[in-house]
């Protein structure tokens, strides 16, 4: 009993700590939040208080101004497909060079994990697209996107799927599948949390990125829906009450995301396999 | 060994992986061969849904508010920066116009504010083009490499109704457009009303200056809004400073500067015109946080009420009175010395033809457009620009910019600022005015390391004598 | 037996490598070339200079401070981020009740992009902004601050700043990785008698190994690599006291130097791989495969 009571202590002076340690993180958030609810005079206070009046036209405004029906439209299939494409042909490939360890397979690691490090020439690769002939195009920022996020998600991937044992996937042969077959109906399954994790920093990074749709996506139309904040970069001034709402909205959907797949992080299986 | 029953426990101790296993059985031995060619098919059927899918959208973009679009319709591109999205030369009724009598369409592309310059740069650099371009002429210069990119507008049918060529040209050619001749006057941007209230006169020294600020502050308003997190607000009291000085004392100065004879250093009196900008901030007339204040709080604190005076261009003035047309304001020159004549430098929003677009035909004919007595008279009538054209009538002008002409424009009390002579980008000089306040410089070492900096800017540049 | 080394077939690598590879690789390598030529905004012609932006880089004053500004952000954010992310993670692994809640709240911050943490902290972190009044709040006047305007201190405010929106992720990679560590081992270890602290040493950050390496490596890259943090949040200044490497490259591209900005991301990358490669081919060494 003496154990378990201990436990339970330690349990709960952790989860206090832990409370008020979030206090810390959400602070600004919450400043953030409600200034989306001031008038603009209001909110330049950047203070915890309460707003006076609930604005909640500031949203709808935004929601007009920013056009941010198609924005999101557009970030959401970018982000997506660029997503998909991405982690399915990461941990494809991370499974293969986890496997299989040979010098070649240690060196095409490396070849992967040099993109972490070099830098990205936005010349150079708007070169690269002219020369296929899709300058300008949706779908040329989707390669781009899964191009650039190639190296963090191998790298991810490598790590984990180490971890998953053999033995599972020689008794998965032995039945007669292929290597695909093992890939995605046993590996994959059992890197869920790893699946879900990468999954969503990836989307995350391509949501949130401002830069590559901003040279390579030449119709404003196109746009995502972080560059809608441009839209309240006022000549003279800035009205951060609108920004804020912008902010919010925009963040909203990778936040519902990671609500989602915390669920599977959560109940991770684990991969230690009980022979029996 | 044990056929298709590998148990998987998962944390609460389910048994839940052994359905996996099972369908292995049977089924698989047969279908490994499809099963490998379905995964990669899976795979390529995603490429190519994104690449038709997305693809049309690329294409349909060029096309979409057409409507009735039949045969090889041009479409200009035209760029600009989002922050400039109420040009008179992007209003939709003016391309709407346009688009009717030619056929013609003008997409806009935008850009995002701070990243205009780079865009623009990179789109130039890689043979991407727009057909127009919006930009500050004076920038364009160093930013854009004007010469190189641009064409040459000499020759067009509204060029000799100009009636200042001056505020479009470079180098001696016509590279811009515009429909009016303003010029962003620079100087010291002031709130009449407190001026009245405390019975104050514009002054014109510096000692007289310093007096009305002490007059300000005891009334309990901020003298000056120093917003000096950017940078580039620092320079606004030496530009004009230096400039009025030169033109007075030493006219060929900056002929003189961009061919290394002199240097920055040279006059002991911009090191004097430096300490007074200073000293306004050490006296404790101005805002505490001068680091840490933006420019973007500017309009907000003339509102509110808190500050007096800033330096700063009359364009801030348009930007109070949009959002209170109560309010008055009106500028005076920089009081670095005796009489100072009013700063001047080209406003920005002309419109420029790179050399290298698509539709270098249409692009004219856009600008011709807009020249018209018809569309001119229109823009600069809802603008209340002055005029750049011969038939092209100055409406009346807000009080501001009357007071201008009247007080400085007409009786030649106004000088172009030192950046209407600078070949190089000048951040660094900014950064080094920051570092001034931050405590870290004295004037004389701001002067000293931009010195040092201009001429290797300079020597890069491949400029003659450095 | 029948095809032991082959049953792993490359077909597997090949999208990833493709995508990569054109998209990626080429345009990064084509960049490189540029750090030898006399590449500037206003020539038409290129030429080749071999070394010579190298050598001007060396003897830039400005550089060393950024040099220095670098070296200072990586080392706090890579200590920062880790420790701080791990103990996160093994406090949220816990039975607690608020878990989920509690994991949601500190990945958030890593959910918003750079400019949205920048427009929110910069005003603040002004002299009579909110932490400021915060902390006198408190009552700990003492240790008010120009946070952002201080020279000597400034870079140390973006360090932490960034701590602020990383550790969540950093958070929730140690997760997944104390996720995928079977409980069998505790549970033989609390059997044998071992305490808490014992199995954390002996169990936990050994098999924690692999997430380890992705978080060091991340953060350590990513610290040297910085550049949206500072140049969002000032700029680089005031003046020059926030310069880090990535922000100087910028001002050579802002000063139409682009030949002298691509050389020194060039040398960066060196920088980064003499730094990263040696510790990842030594923390992939040690990690446990089963």
């Amino acid at each position: 009993m003496g154990y378990t009571r201990k436990l339970a202590i330690r349990n709960y002076i952790v989860e206090g700590f832990l409370i008020l340690a979030s206090l810390i993180v959400l602070l600004p958030l919450v400043i953030l939040i409600f200034g989306s609810f001031k008038t603009s005079a209001e909110v330049l206070s950047f203070s915890l208080s309460l707003p006076d009046t609930w604005q909640f036209s500031n949203y709808v405004r935004v929601f007009e101004e920013g056009g941010l029906s198609r924005a999101f439209l557009n970030s959401i299939w970018i982000t997506g497909v660029s997503s998909v494409i991405n982690i399915v042909a990461s941990s494809a490939a991370s499974f293969i060079l986890a496997r299989r360890e040979t010098k070649v397979s240690g060196a095409i690691y490396m070849y992967f994990f040099m993109g972490l490090i070099a830098p990205m020439s936005i010349i150079t690769t708007i070169r690269v697209v002219q020369g296929l002939g899709f300058y300008g195009s949706i779908t040329s920022v989707i390669l781009i996107y899964a191009a650039l996020n190639t190296a963090f998600s191998v790298f991810l991937y490598s790590g984990f799927i180490k971890t998953i044992p053999r033995a599972l996937d020689e008794v998965a042969f032995l039945e007669g599948a292929s290597v695909f077959g093992v890939f995605f109906r046993i590996v994959t399954p059992l890197i869920l949390p790893v699946n879900a994790t990468v999954a969503i920093m990836v989307f995350m990074s391509v949501w949130n990125d401002i830069t590559i749709p901003v040279y390579f996506l030449t119709d404003s139309s196109t746009w995502t829906m972080p560059l809608s904040i441009y839209n309240f970069y006022g000549k003279y001034s800035r009205d951060w009450n609108l920004i804020f709402a912008n902010l919010v909205l925009t963040s909203l959907p990778v936040f519902i995301l990671y609500l989602f797949g915390q669920k599977y992080i959560v109940s991770g299986l684990t991969a230690g396999a009980v022979k029996g | 060994m044990y056929r298709g029953e590998i148990k998987i426990y998962n944390r609460d101790c389910k048994r839940i992986h052994i359905k996996f296993i099972k369908r292995f059985r049977g089924g698989f031995a047969l279908k490994t061969h499809k099963r490998k060619k379905a995964a990669s098919i899976v795979l390529a059927s995603l490429l190519s849904i994104s690449l038709t899918a997305c693809g049309s959208g690329g294409n349909d973009s060029g096309t979409a508010a057409g409507g009735d679009s039949k045969g090889a319709k041009v479409t200009l591109e035209l760029a600009i920066s989002k922050s400039s999205q109420d040009s008179a030369f992007i209003q939709q009724d003016i391309l709407d116009e346009f688009e009717k009598q030619t056929n013609v369409r003008v997409n806009l592309q935008l850009i995002p504010a701070e990243q205009t310059t780079t865009v623009l740069q990179t789109k130039l650099a890689v043979d991407e083009t727009p057909d127009i371009i919006q930009y500050n002429l004076a920038s364009a210069v160093t930013d854009l490499n004007l010469e190189r990119n641009f064409e040459i507008l000499d020759n067009e049918p509204w060029a000799s109704r100009i009636v200042n060529k001056d505020v479009l040209s470079s180098g001696g050619h016509l590279y811009s457009f515009h429909v009016s001749q303003d010029t962003g006057m620079q100087g010291v941007v002031y709130n009449k009303q407190i001026f009245e209230d405390l019975g104050l006169s514009i002054p014109t020294n510096y000692e007289e200056f310093l007096a009305i600020c002490e007059k300000i502050k005891a009334s309990g308003i901020t003298p000056v809004f120093m917003p000096y997190k950017d940078a580039w607000a620092a320079n606004i009291w030496p530009a004009a400073a230096f400039a009025d000085f030169v033109a007075k004392n030493d006219p060929t100065f900056f002929d003189d500067l961009n061919s290394n004879k002199k240097k920055w250093s040279d006059i002991p009196e911009f090191k004097t015109f430096l300490e007074q900008q200073y000293e306004v901030y050490t006296k404790g007339y101005t805002n505490t946080d001068v680091l840490s204040d933006s420019y973007d709080m500017a309009v907000g604190k003339f509102l509110n009420k808190e500050v007096a005076m800033m330096f700063m261009g009359d364009w801030l003035i348009e930007g109070v009175a949009e959002q209170d047309p109560s309010m008055e304001l009106g500028v005076f020159p920089i009081p670095s010395s005796q009489d100072a004549s009013l700063g001047a430098s080209p406003l920005g929003g002309q419109l420029f033809i790179p050399k290298k677009s698509k539709h270098l035909e249409e692009a004219k004919q856009f600008l011709n457009f807009i020249a018209s007595k018809e569309v001119a008279q229109q823009i600069v009538d809802s603008k209340g620009y002055v005029s750049n054209f011969s038939d092209v009538t100055t409406p009346e002008l807000p009080s501001y910019k009357q007071d201008i002409v009247d007080n400085y424009i007409t009786p030649k009390k106004t000088v172009l600022t030192t950046d209407a002579y600078m070949l190089v980008d000048r951040s660094e000089l900014y950064r080094l005015l920051q570092d001034q306040f931050a405590g870290g410089l004295t004037p004389e070492e701001v002067l000293k390391a931009w010195d040092e900096k201009f001429s290797q800017l300079m020597q890069d540049k491949g400029v003659a004598g450095f | 037996m029948k095809r032991a080394k082959n049953l792993y077939s490359y077909y597997m690598i090949y999208p990833a490598l493709l995508i990569y590879s054109i998209f990626f690789v080429i345009p990064a390598i084509a960049g490189f070339y540029y750090s030898f030529t006399d590449w500037r905004l206003d020539r038409l012609e290129l030429q080749f200079i071999g070394w010579d932006n190298f050598n001007k880089i060396f003897s830039d004053k400005t550089l060393i401070l950024a040099l220095q500004n670098t070296a200072i952000f990586a080392i706090v954010t890579v200590i920062g981020k880790n420790v701080i992310g791990l103990l996160l993670a093994v406090g949220l692994n816990m039975r607690l009740r608020t878990k989920n809640l509690l994991r949601a709240i500190f990945y958030s911050p890593s959910i918003l992009s750079i400019l949205v943490i920048s427009i929110l902290f910069t005003p603040m972190l002004r002299t009579e902004g909110t932490i400021n009044n915060l902390l006198e709040a408190v009552g700990l006047h003492s240790l008010s601050q120009a946070w952002l305007t201080n020279p000597s201190i400034v870079i140390w405010t973006i360090a932490i700043v960034s701590i602020w929106q990383s550790a969540g992720f950093q958070m929730a990679i140690y997760l997944a990785g104390l996720q995928s560590i079977s409980q069998e081992y505790y549970e033989a270890a609390t059997i044998d008698g071992a305490s808490s602290w014992k199995s954390f040493f002996k169990i936990t950050l050994p098999l924690l190994l692999p997430a380890i390496n992705i978080n060091l490596m991340l953060t350590l890259i990513g610290g040297l690599k910085v550049f949206s943090e500072v140049y969002v949040m000032t700029g680089g200044g005031p003046g020059n006291a926030s310069q880090v490497v990535g922000t100087i490259i910028l001002r050579s591209f802002g000063e139409g130097n682009w030949g002298l900005g691509t050389a020194v991301n060039t040398l960066l990358f060196v920088v980064v791989t003499i730094i990263a490669i040696p510790l990842l081919i030594f923390m992939r060494r040690k990690e446990v495969t089963e």
